[in-house]
């Protein structure tokens, strides 16, 4: 579905991408884990046009969809759940949601609503508050649910799991892990090496802006000392 | 002072004040789509008013026919700035942007007086017959739809913005333009829409202040002053603090010419501008933060 070709990104002089490749079949999760700096927001914002592709290329159901304006690439059905969140927080929760699919996703937008609020069902208590007065978790559960609400065809998160405490954590990934039951392609970026090696089908570890591992999450869990090296030593599974 | 005069100085007062909001609704628009202050939102509101006393005069267009066309020209100037300047600068600074406008101002106003001379242009007011006597105050027809129509063109405006998808949009781009276009929103027509919809507005506040002051090329510079004084006052980016901060001012002005000789009056609205920036940097209502997010209101 996704295939990403020996991607680079630079912004200027910095190099934050140097050559990552690897591709991400319907119906697959997959997580790209790696220390700060690694350039795994880079190589999401590449996919998701946002930051400039300097080489290699981008394909999105045997499309070419490098040079692509962001919003055109977000008509196609490739998602991004921003790192930091980035609700509109002067906007109510409902305003946040039926932004996400102004432009994209079928039918109501009273039935997209229903399926969000079934899913998180603390959003439909708090839909008439602003944004920006919610917890840090629910912040969190909104941006999911805004992407979620547009139908996307593959579903990226830039470290949900970042500054929420471990109880949320949990909510979130239960939550994404009922969205791979429903069959939803997820390709998910995370510090938090432990939990998403728990919830990927494969993994790819990312430092300095090249691949330095890849492959199933279950065998780069048996090599976790390797994965931690790679990880800067910060980080134990 | 008696009560007429009081009167008197209330109808003035909200007449221009409804102008200067018009005008500042017309800033916030473009400020909040792109950070930039757009000096030529005077020039806007001069060709409105220019436009429609040539489409009267000389091409003999009826009234309501000629205001749709000044309105919808002036729109197409905004898109078109937006067009051929500030989109294609896109990355450059907010200062760099905001010279532009103020050469695109400039450029305005010298071709107007090429095009149309030094005179100032007239047309009728929409509605021909005697003021009305209240109180011992003259009510102007026309100030009557100049109050009449600004106020319902900001009680549109909002609801344009808390409740229409488009609406929700622009403020969606102007509070996070990454965010919005991963919603598949395309922020450089959402910017173009900013544009077409502050020109028009300030084409509106020419064609309905015209029978009232008549239009001369010149008057661009003094307007823009007087809605970013507007804006000022109420704190830049909302909606309703160019609404507030516009009747506010207008009332000052009609005020300060009770007591201060009327040649003073624009120097009024500097002084005020002056203060305002000095007490009160982030408006009357509220901090700087919040601004241009809650142009729904
Ligand atoms: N807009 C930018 N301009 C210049 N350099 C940037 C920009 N964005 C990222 N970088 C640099 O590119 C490199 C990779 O950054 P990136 O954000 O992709 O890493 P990351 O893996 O997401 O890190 P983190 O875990 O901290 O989010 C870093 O050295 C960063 O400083
Ligand atoms: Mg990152």
């Amino acid at each position: 579905m996704l295939n990403v070709q020996s991607l680079a990104v630079h912004y200027g002089g910095i190099v934050a991408v140097r050559d990552v490749s690897f591709a991400v079949a319907r119906g697959e999760c997959v997580a790209i884990i790696g220390p700060n700096g690694a350039g795994k927001s880079s190589t999401l914002r590449a996919i998701s046009g946002l930051a400039p592709v300097t080489s290699g290329s981008i394909e999105f159901e045997g499309k070419r969809i490098d040079g692509l304006p962001a919003h055109m690439i977000a008509r196609l059905g490739v998602a991004q759940v921003p790192e930091g969140r980035h609700v509109f927080g002067p906007l109510t929760v409902e305003d946040n949601l039926l932004l996400g699919r102004s432009r994209l996703g079928t039918g109501k937008p009273a039935d997209g609503l229903e399926r969000v609020y079934s899913v998180m069902p603390k959003l439909r208590d708090r839909r008439m508050q602003k944004a920006g007065s919610l917890s840090g978790g629910e912040q969190q559960m909104l941006v999911i649910g805004r992407a979620l609400i547009g139908e996307p065809k593959i579903l990226m998160l830039d470290e949900p799991s970042m500054g929420l405490a471990p109880q949320i954590v949990d909510a979130v990934f239960s939550l994404l892990d009922g969205l791979r039951r429903t069959g939803q392609t997820i390709l998910l970026v995370e510090q938090n090496a432990t939990q998403a090696l728990e919830f990927a089908d494969r993994s790819i570890v990312l430092n300095v802006g090249e691949v330095r591992m890849a492959g199933a999450s279950s065998d780069l869990r048996a090599r976790s000392d390797v994965v931690s090296a790679y990880l800067g030593g910060t980080e134990h599974i | 002072m008696t009560s007429a005069e009081i009167l008197q100085l209330l109808i003035t007062g909200l007449t221009v004040g409804s102008i200067y909001a018009l005008v500042g609704l017309g800033f916030n628009l473009i400020f909040n789509a792109t950070d930039v202050i757009n000096f030529a939102q005077g020039e806007f509101v001069v060709l409105g008013g220019i436009l429609t006393a040539i489409a009267v005069g000389t091409a003999g267009l009826p009234l309501w026919l000629a205001v749709i066309v000044a309105i919808v020209l002036v729109g197409a100037l905004g898109a078109l700035i937006d067009f051929a300047a500030i989109s294609r600068v896109r990355r450059g600074s907010v200062m760099t942007l905001a010279m532009i406008t103020l050469g695109l101002a400039v450029i305005v106003k010298t071709s107007l007086l090429l095009w149309v001379g030094p005179d100032p242009l007239y047309f009728d007011p929409f509605t021909p017959g005697p003021p009305i006597r209240i109180f011992g105050a003259v009510l102007q027809l026309q100030a009557i739809w100049v109050i009449g129509i600004g106020v319902l063109v900001m009680v549109a405006l909002k609801f344009f913005f808390s409740h229409s998808r488009v609406g929700r949009e622009m403020l969606a781009c102007a509070i996070d333009r990454e965010a919005a276009q991963l919603m598949g929103i395309n922020v450089g027509a959402t910017v173009r829409l900013s544009f077409i919809l502050s020109g028009a507005l300030g084409g509106l506040a020419g064609v309905l202040i015209t029978p009232l002051t008549n239009a001369t090329y010149d008057q661009g510079f003094t307007l823009a002053l007087k809605g970013f004084a507007a804006c000022a006052l109420g704190g830049f980016g909302r909606a309703s603090s160019a609404i507030v901060g516009g009747f506010a001012l207008g009332l000052i002005e009609a005020a300060s010419v009770a007591v201060l000789p009327s040649g003073l009056k624009d120097s009024v609205a500097l002084s005020v501008l002056i203060l305002a920036l000095m007490i009160r940097p982030s408006g009357l209502l509220g901090g700087r933060e919040e601004r241009r997010h809650t142009q729904a209101m």
